[in-house]
């Protein structure tokens, strides 16, 4: 049970809540075999003489154990499956705590509707292995327990009625699997009507456009009879599954009839052993059920360990370096050697890249979709691993800084703004621990954002995304940038960070940030040209080269790809305007 | 999968809404011959169940006591006889109730399978029938919700609820009222412990219903911070707060364990106060039959009958608490249903529809004002006029209106004012489908369903012969690479076509409209750029398309906007210049200006490309 290795080490750390609710599996049964004694003896007390005194204390007796062993029951429960519960709480957090170590690039493999139903389902399916453990071994009490009462009482009868109760166990570990089975196909067909129905409703207009609604829902229909059978099928499992239950569970009532009824005539056997005898068959059904059913429950158990093994044990690709080369205070002058990369199983997305960037300065990195400018600036704070020897940060190359010292030192501003739904407050000072109110304010007036922001009914305290209140996209990229600038950074990458507003209010946001960007290394790139003028050095991206590089005013001189983007961007402003 | 939890999807109301359940009933009457046949075996059933322990008891006070207190060979034999016999009974009763639960259990389950294919594709249909603006409206995500979860909800209600509530009922009745007119006395005792367990029961039903909402809720609340959390991996990696987020994780993962806790709470107090309850009623039986067997007005085979039954109550009423959650939740499932079934069709077909054998193509936009939303119109007063056969090319930038125009011809869309007319007769006069079936439509984005190849070209027309598919692909040149693709005609396309290039899917479209040979093709061109190569087997294709039909093309391609016969330049939702590519130059407008932008640039591009690096 490798599966399990993992497991091991929460099993021990409840080890105390597991081993007190076990004691009490124990008590729960011993108070609870007692009845049927009680029971027994009543009777016979009543076909012996009219005692009625000695039958009400056996009433009372039977309340008060009834009592005692629902206590009993009631902490055992709240032991085992409270510590099931706490070994969850800790397993999922674990597991959310690998995932953050974890590089971008497995989240491009992994889905995220894997991830969920690992730290959703699996971690219940391992969860139920505790709670299965409580099951088995509550059987694993009471059989003996019961059977030794039974034989006591007539050994062949309790052999007889073991029979059934085998019978059961057996069915139950024949049946559960495939009701599993079936119920999982059942699941299945429910998720194809789920994805034809949001397949047709999310192509309506085709579906529309070729008049294709008849025959859509021909298909539709053949789907759900389709799944009309596989429930059907499943009803006949389950239509089963509570039928032998019922006759099995009567069996019993039927051998004690005829093997009882035999010992009766002749003597060796009373009523009251009749129904106690009943009584330890029933308390037996259950549990002889669960093994069946445990059975199966922990097969699943540990594939579900398995696949929450698969993500707790991936490496994080990138990682701090071994011999790490601590920076002082990063200045931020940045230089690119040669840097050429490639994405995994693809082509290289930046060639031959040579860049020298010195601290305080500003460079605008423009070209066209796809020609290698957000990978250039990824490169910086290492989201990918650049080659060795190929990317510098104040002379060291970025794979040998440690990794949390390197990223303090950067303020980044994706090209796809990402907020958290949390207060702007705390949006803002995310990166900052102990952020004043003042920084935060000092932050989101260099990104002009401040004056937005205290419009919202609740100002800084307004939660993103919350109902009512909606930032639109270039205040929740300004949120982004003040969010940058709050850590005071040497380096600043704003990765066509306005592509939400129009050009003339990014000009203006640009303008107000030339005060933010002194003393910083700052990367600018935008899809729009005339934005970057300003910068003091403009580099041309063209499929992952540099294919023009220098001031706006060489650039438009030398009349190549920029100065092509920059006439066409004048032909749109005029366009707008007619 | 972390699904928002729609406001609307949780407002949980009556259990029992009397105008809801007469409709639902009308879905019942077409199966009411399953209904009354699972209604009877249940009755069987029930019934047949509660004879066990009537033998029971005449074997105890029979041969039992008989053979007991017999002292002859005789007698005891006979009574041993007897006992057979009524093990036989047994055996017979235990072999028939099992069948008959079987059957029964089946029969249930058919009749709200039944029901439930009928409201999923009655629900189906309908929202086929709605117009474009209604999947404007009502996200995706929540129609299939209407159409799975809610309709499971009422399977729930059918199989689990209806059926056996009336099965609990009938046990009920049978045994307390077997009880009451046997044993009066006893019944009192049972009239005061069932109460107690109804009691119990309920508010176990209640509390675990409100936990269970609870835990959901958490689960959706935790689900949606992993989701996050992923989605900003990269933003809490660069900014090193790992810790943080962990914190914030562990809040709501204690949240959803307190949530949990409360559950394991509630039933662990349950459980055993259903055991204990169960335990009281049998020593009250044990008292207060004893009691009476010392009074001898009760023997002890009606005692042992009665200890029985005793634990016949219990289930159903155990249980019928639950099916009190389950009635609710389909009532707003329902509800939400009936709610769909209920929304008017906006764009119906006419009483009276036109229908000619096949239309010339002849198409006019007469004063088209159309607004998607109230206030935002994307189309004001446009008119223009398509001969047929004719070919026009419509340019725009984007928001211009263009796809819109589109719409409005298809009659996805009613237009606010004005009239579009094809063939002279205004749109909303032919029946739609038919309308459409005429049109030959490709779209920008070109959709892919699950399916093989040929389906997607032949779509839903069965009767359309492989020969017709192929010799259609082969026109618009599509043959070729689906005869590479691996299965070919018949290879299921992967991931809504993600394996294949946007050119392949071009064709494959063009392939799709040329298939059903329309009068009149309507083309939204796609705008990614494509290698030279393809560019000319589309370009090709093209021409064989427009070869004889009227068409309406939103052009990115230069090559296009050469070939048709006229141009319509909209811009800012109007019709703003119109004329050949030549006189439209010529006029130095927005043409003049959309054609440098959009057409002038390849060219210059790949010079800038050669030219050499500026020195720096």
């Amino acid at each position: 049970m490798k599966a399990l290795a993992t497991l091991w080490p929460y099993l021990k750390r409840h080890r105390a809540a597991l081993i007190w609710g076990f004691v009490f599996v124990v008590c729960t049964n011993v108070a609870q075999f007692i009845i049927p004694r009680v029971l027994g003896l009543a009777i016979d007390r009543l076909r012996a003489a009219p005692d009625l005194g000695f039958v009400g204390w056996c009433a009372l007796g039977i309340i008060g154990l009834a009592l005692v062993r629902g206590i009993f029951q009631l902490v055992m429960r709240w032991f085992i499956i409270g510590a099931s519960r706490k070994i969850e709480f800790e397993l999922r957090q674990n597991l959310y705590g690998h995932l953050q170590t974890l590089s971008f690039g497995y989240f491009n493999k992994m889905k995220t509707g894997d991830i969920l139903s690992r730290s959703v389902s699996d971690i219940e399916g391992v969860r139920m292995l505790i709670v299965g453990f409580m099951y088995l071994s509550n059987t694993a009490i009471a059989l003996p327990f019961a059977l030794a009462n039974m034989f006591q009482m007539n050994a062949f009868l309790a052999l007889v009625s073991l029979i059934p109760l085998v019978l059961l166990a057996v069915t139950m570990r024949l049946l559960a699997p495939r009701l599993h089975e079936a119920s999982k196909i059942v699941q299945e067909q429910l998720a194809t009507i789920s994805s034809r129905a949001q397949e047709n409703f999310a192509g309506v207009r085709v579906v529309k456009a070729f008049a294709q609604e008849p025959s859509e829902q021909n298909r539709f229909r053949d789907e759900s009879d389709k799944y009309v059978r596989m429930n059907m099928r499943l009803a006949r499992m389950r239509a089963l599954t509570t039928a032998l239950i019922y006759l099995l569970g009567d069996f019993g009532i039927l051998v004690i009839l005829w093997v009882g009824g035999k010992g009766i005539l002749s003597g060796s056997f009373t009523l009251g052993d009749f129904i106690a005898f009943q009584a330890y068959q029933l308390m037996l059904l259950w549990p002889m059920i669960a093994v069946g059913w445990v059975l199966t429950l922990s097969q699943r158990g540990v594939a579900s360990m398995g696949r929450l093994d698969e993500v707790l044990k991936s490496v994080p690709e990138i990682q701090d370096p071994i011999e790490p080369v601590p920076l002082e205070r990063v200045r931020g002058e940045i230089e690119f050697r040669g840097l050429t990369f490639a994405y995994p199983d693809a082509q290289p997305v930046l060639r031959d890249v040579r860049l020298h960037v010195p601290a305080g300065t500003t460079v605008a990195v423009v070209g066209r979709t796809g020609s290698g400018k957000s990978t250039l600036v990824n490169l910086i704070p290492r989201l990918f691993s650049s080659p060795p020897g190929t990317l510098f940060v104040d002379g060291v190359d970025v794979n040998r800084i440690p990794l949390a010292e390197l990223r303090h030192a950067i303020g980044y501003v994706p090209q796809e703004t990402f907020l958290f739904s949390d207060t702007i407050r705390e949006n803002i000072a995310f990166g900052l621990a102990n952020a004043t109110d003042e920084a935060v304010e000092r932050a989101a007036r260099q990104a002009q954002i401040h004056d937005s922001i205290v419009e919202f009914p609740n100002g800084y305290a307004q939660i993103v995304g919350e109902r009512g209140v909606t930032l639109s996209g270039g205040q929740k990229q300004r949120v982004a940038i003040a969010r940058a600038l709050v850590l005071d950074p040497a380096i600043l990458i704003l990765d066509d960070c306005l592509s939400a507003v129009d050009t003339h209010t990014e000009e203006e946001i640009l303008k107000g940030l030339r005060d933010a960007r002194r003393g910083r290394t700052c990367f600018l790139i935008s899809h729009r040209v005339s934005t970057v003028q300003d910068a003091d050095l403009i580099v041309v991206l063209d499929e992952g080269r540099v294919a023009e590089r220098g001031t706006h005013a060489d650039l438009i001189e030398a009349d190549g790809l920029y100065a092509d983007m920059y006439r066409r961007q004048m032909l749109e402003a005029e366009l707008e305007a007619m | 999968m972390a699904e928002e939890i729609n406001p609307e999807d949780e407002v949980i109301g009556k259990a029992i809404d009397a105008r809801l359940v007469r409709r639902l009933a009308g879905f019942m009457r077409p199966h009411a011959k399953l209904f009354a046949v699972s209604v009877v075996s249940l009755l069987v059933v029930a019934g047949l169940r509660l004879l066990g322990p009537w033998l029971v008891k005449r074997a105890v006070d029979g041969p039992l006591t008989v053979g007991l207190k017999a002292a002859d060979e005789a007698t005891r034999n006979a009574a041993w006889n007897d006992l057979l016999w009524i093990c036989a009974l047994f055996t017979g009763l235990l072999v028939i109730h099992f069948a008959l639960r079987y059957g029964q259990e089946i029969v249930t389950n058919l009749f709200g399978q039944r029901i439930i294919f009928d409201v999923r594709t009655r629900l189906f249909a309908h929202l086929q029938s709605m117009g474009l603006r209604f999947y404007d409206r009502n996200p995706v995500g929540r129609l299939v919700t209407r159409v799975t979860s809610d309709v499971e909800n009422l399977n729930e209600l059918f199989t689990s609820g209806v059926v056996t509530i009336f099965e609990d009922v009938v046990t009920l009745v049978l045994i307390l009222g077997y009880i009451t007119i046997t044993q009066p006395r006893l019944a009192l005792f049972f009239a005061v412990i069932i109460p107690v367990l109804f009691a119990v029961a309920r508010w176990f039903s209640r509390a675990a219903r409100d936990c269970y909402r609870l835990v959901r809720s958490k689960i959706a609340k935790m689900n949606a911070t992993m989701q996050e959390s992923i989605s900003g991996i990269r933003v809490i990696q660069i900014f090193v707060q790992e810790k943080k987020s962990q914190e914030r994780f562990r809040q709501i993962n204690g949240e959803y364990f307190d949530a949990n806790m409360k559950t394991v709470w509630n039933y662990s107090v349950f459980f055993p106060a259903i055991e204990i309850l169960t335990y009281v009623s049998q020593a009250g039986i044990l008292f207060f039959g004893g009691w009476f067997i010392v009074g001898r007005s009760l023997t002890f085979g009606e005692f042992l009958q009665f200890w029985f039954y005793a634990k016949y109550i219990f289930d159903p009423i155990k249980e019928m608490s639950e099916r009190y959650n389950v009635l609710q939740s389909a009532m707003a499932s329902s509800e939400r249903i009936f709610r769909i079934l209920d929304t008017p069709v906006e764009v119906a077909d006419p009483a009276e529809p036109v229908k000619p054998e096949r239309l010339r193509g002849e198409i006019e936009f007469r004063n088209v004002t159309f607004a998607y939303r109230p206030g935002e119109p994307v189309l004001q007063n446009v008119s223009f006029h398509v001969k047929p056969g004719e070919s026009v090319a419509i340019v725009g930038h984007t928001g211009a209106g263009k796809t819109t125009i589109i719409n409005l011809v298809s009659r996805l869309y009613d237009v606010d004012e004005g009239a579009v007319f094809v063939d002279g007769v205004d749109v909303r006069r032919y029946p739609q489908t038919w309308l459409r079936s005429q049109l030959g439509v490709v779209l920008q984005d070109v959709f892919l369903f699950s399916g093989t190849i040929e389906e997607n070209i032949r779509l839903g027309e069965v009767s359309m012969s492989r020969g017709r598919v192929e010799d259609a692909a082969r026109t618009v040149n599509a043959d070729g690479f689906i005869r590479r693709l691996p299965g070919g005609y018949e290879g299921e396309v992967q991931e809504r076509g993600a394996t294949l290039s946007v050119g392949q899917k071009q064709l494959l479209a063009f392939a799709r409209a040329l298939a059903f040979d329309p009068s009149v093709l309507v083309l939204d061109e796609a705008t990614s750029s494509v290698d030279t190569e393809t560019e000319a087997l589309i370009q090709d294709a093209l021409g064989k398309l427009l070869r004889g039909r009227t068409s309406l093309i939103i052009a990115h391609r230069l090559s296009t906007i050469q070939r048709v016969d006229r141009i319509l330049v909209m811009h800012k939702g109007e019709l703003r210049e119109m004329g050949t590519h030549e006189e439209l130059i010529a006029k130095r407008g927005i043409y003049h200006r959309l054609y440098r932008l959009q057409y002038d640039t390849g060219s210059r591009k790949s010079a800038a490309r050669q030219s050499p690096q500026p020195a720096k």
